[in-house]
């Protein structure tokens, strides 16, 4: 009863049928401009690691055993 | 009811049911419900645009189903989270603040900041493990490190406790009342004009929210999880659950996927259904993977000196923004990783096998910086998710110690003709060889002019000559890898002196707890790697270095035999790619390997682990998909049927499923 109507499932592969072949990925992505900053290891780890994260976490664990 | 009036603050917990923080607040007294949107704060993780989408969607639903309950959902644009919460404790009266954790490390901070600055204006906050089988420091080994592993984690996992799913989502939300400025989930301008065209397109194809998220692992369970350890291998169809981007915004409580999926395994292991046992295992494990990604994130965080990802650090990657372009548009020549790239941008989701497809040629074959990768996924997965974004790049990049070594080089020519063996996939996916036979749509290079003709194919007019030849690509690889060895032998030496101890983060340690100390092995290069997080020191507390020695150096060695001995080249000359073949096969014949093998349990574990070897020769690699993580194979929780399954059908195991 629950699984009545088209399912999830049967509507994205009717969704693949319809769009392939019709695929256009455009010429640019937008965010070229930042590709030379993420080459640098440490660039992109700063993103990644925001100044405070290992208090952040401690404060996290010691929170979750109260 | 009491009197209590609280602030629950969602996020990505976008559900009533199994909802801690909302639970608890309904319990106390009177609820206001808020969701905040600050694009300023998600910075260079602000979501692509198939992600918002879906998170607009599932916002209306949400609110829908709130107003339903008695309460109505804020919805706030703002530029300051913290000055948006402390406006809605004024509006309402409010004397507490809750909310469900978030792990990855742009909301760890967000969040502590926020809580530390209502805890100052006598707010009381709490917060809620919504997202999560377990606690990221709550699995660790017997010495109390943080495992490096995903099996030795997810064994460990299966054995614990977990928190039961709160059965009744609150029937009834005392409201409680107040103005703030809100608007509606349009305004929140999640979508742009734009993108309104291409979106539609998406909303025949996938229903956000809750209760199709409940929907979609009720027709997942009940119609295909038996035959997920068969299906799960096909790229093309619905093999598995697609339950990730419900999972991702916390539709669906991944302790209710586990509680139902283990109710199924008590059934069918009653009816002695291996098949479904074996489907449930997999399915179970992939869930795992996603707890993983979490642990990972957690306790190797990036300020680590030496974090679970650096052996990249010295990488020379071939930033070529030509190169990066054909990949994101599929234009690369080589038809799987194209169709791929394709169904990525026309669906917002591709299959983990082809995730794992697109994502090595990126980074072996065209050696693109993997961020690069792992950037262009996040904005164009519907379910992108930055620690499983990020474990599935440091799995294909030769990161961790059970994904793929940096050195493996699968040709897609051969993927291609596994995991796509009728060409269907790349036929439905690229127009251009729709009239490919069978045999050339994989390598359509290779295939004889008439054959091209009439196929409508004309190389490097409609449909490109491959980018690099896969040879040549080998052969770049395993320069680039012999140049970052030099390249971090030489800031080893630079650095010698302070590679005995390093302690990043010596916290105090409340309680027993010994927060991210980390330790590097000692005892030479070889094996520091992986760094050690201490996450529970025993009581009563060993010292450190005690703790450490009862980890077996092997432990960290056997998984690297690929590096244990490059210490050898690097105090004489460069040697030629070809030298690695010899290089490899010796560190297979190691005693380490011995030692490895007395630990797995079958005999075709053995098989494995001596053709891992050979096969971590580049020249060699691509001939065998099949025998990876022969460590893994015998996990102690694998049943004799199960080994048995692995001995004839190798291929449905790569030890952290990702790739499978
Ligand atoms: C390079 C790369 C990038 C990836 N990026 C993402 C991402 O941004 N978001 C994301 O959710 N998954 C990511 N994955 C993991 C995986 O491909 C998807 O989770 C999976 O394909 C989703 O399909 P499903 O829900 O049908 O999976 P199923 O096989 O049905 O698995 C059920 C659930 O388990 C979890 N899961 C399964 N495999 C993994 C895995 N390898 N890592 C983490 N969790 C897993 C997911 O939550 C998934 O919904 C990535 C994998 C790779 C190799």
């Amino acid at each position: 009863a629950i699984l009545q109507r088209e399912s999830g499932r049967e509507r994205l592969k009717r969704h693949r049928e319809e769009v392939a072949g019709r695929v256009l990925i455009p010429d640019t992505w937008g965010q070229e401009g930042l590709l030379k900053d993420w080459i640098d290891y440490s660039s992109f780890d700063n993103l990644l690691a925001p100044s405070g994260l290992m208090s952040a976490r401690e404060s996290l664990i010691s929170q979750d055993g109260r | 009811m009491g009197i209590v009036k609280t602030i629950v603050w969602f996020r990505r917990d976008l559900r009533i049911e199994d909802n801690p923080a909302l639970a608890a607040a309904a319990k106390d007294g009177s609820v206001f419900p808020v969701y905040i949107w600050c694009p300023k704060e998600e910075g260079h993780f602000y979501p692509g645009r198939v992600s918002r989408w879906w998170l607009k969607q599932s916002l209306a639903h949400l609110e829908h189903s709130l107003k339903s309950l008695g309460a109505e959902l804020m919805l706030i644009k703002t530029d300051s989270t913290l000055a948006t919460l402390v406006e809605c404790i004024n509006a309402v009266g409010a004397a507490k603040v809750v909310f469900n954790h978030l792990y990855d490390p742009v909301s760890l901070v967000r969040d502590y900041n926020i809580k530390e600055k209502l805890v100052e204006l006598g707010i009381s906050v709490q917060s809620y493990n919504g997202d999560l089988l377990y606690e990221p420091w709550d699995v660790y080994d017997e010495s109390g490190h943080a495992f490096t592993a995903f099996e030795a984690y997810w064994n460990k996992c299966l054995h614990l406790q977990m928190e039961p799913v709160s059965p009744f989502p609150p029937w009834k939300l005392v409201p409680a009342s107040g103005t703030v400025k809100n608007c509606s989930v349009e305004e929140l301008g999640l979508e742009d004009e734009l993108e309104k065209s291409s979106n539609a397109l998406l909303g025949r194809a996938w229903f956000p929210g809750w209760s199709n998220a409940d929907k979609a692992l009720t027709e997942f369970v009940e119609r295909h999880l038996l035959d997920y350890s068969n299906n799960r291998q096909k790229v093309g169809g619905n093999s598995t659950s697609l339950l990730s981007p419900y999972l991702h915004y916390g539709e669906l409580s991944v302790r209710k996927v586990f509680q139902y999926v283990r109710m199924k395994q008590i059934l069918w292991a009653k009816e002695g259904n291996s098949l479904g046992e074996e489907s449930i295992n997999l399915f179970l494990r992939a869930i795992g993977l996603r707890e993983y990604s979490r642990y990972l994130c957690f306790n190797f965080p990036f300020t680590h000196e030496r974090s679970l990802l650096s052996n990249l650090k010295f990488f020379p990657w071939n930033a070529d923004q030509a190169n990066f372009k054909a990949w994101r548009q599929g234009r690369t020549g080589y038809p799987l990783v194209d169709a791929g790239m394709r169904e990525l941008w026309a669906t917002g989701w591709i299959h983990n096998r082809i995730r794992v497809v697109v994502s090595s040629f990126a980074v072996k074959v065209l050696l693109l910086p993997w961020r690069w990768g792992m950037k262009y996924f996040w904005d164009t997965l519907l379910d992108a998710d930055l620690e499983s974004d990020i474990l599935g790049w440091q799995y294909i990049s030769g990161s961790l110690p059970d994904g793929h070594e940096l050195q493996r080089l699968d040709s897609p020519e051969i993927q291609g003709s596994k995991f796509d063996p009728e060409g269907e996939y790349v036929r439905h996916w690229m127009p251009e060889l729709a009239r490919m036979p069978t045999e050339w749509i994989h390598h359509p290079w290779d295939a004889p002019l008439s054959v091209l003709k009439a196929s409508g194919v004309e190389l490097g007019f409609n449909y490109p000559k491959p980018i690099i030849e896969i040879d040549l690509a080998r052969e770049r690889l395993i320069e680039a890898i012999f140049k970052m060895w030099e390249m971090d032998a030489a800031s080893r030496d630079a650095n010698s002196d302070v590679m005995n101890e390093v302690v990043v983060d010596n916290s105090d340690g409340t309680k027993n707890l010994a927060i991210a100390k980390v330790v590097e092995n000692s005892g030479g290069t070889e094996n520091s790697s992986i760094p050690k997080v201490l996450l529970k020191e025993r009581i009563p507390c060993p010292t450190i270095s005690s703790n450490d020695q009862k980890v077996p150096t092997v432990q960290n060695s056997k998984h690297y035999p690929f590096y244990r001995k490059r210490s050898k080249y690097m105090e004489g000359e460069k040697p030629l790619p070809g030298d690695l073949h010899k290089h490899n096969n010796e560190a297979g014949t190691s005693r380490t390997d011995e030692d490895l093998r007395s630990t797995a349990e079958s005999s075709s574990t053995k098989k494995q682990t001596t053709s891992r070897n050979t096969f971590s020769v580049p020249q060699l690699s691509y001939s065998s998909e099949d025998n990876f993580f022969p460590v893994y194979d015998s996990s102690d929780l694998k049943q004799p049927w199960q080994e048995q399954i692995n001995m004839q059908q190798s291929s449905n195991k790569d030890v952290t499923g990702v790739s499978s």
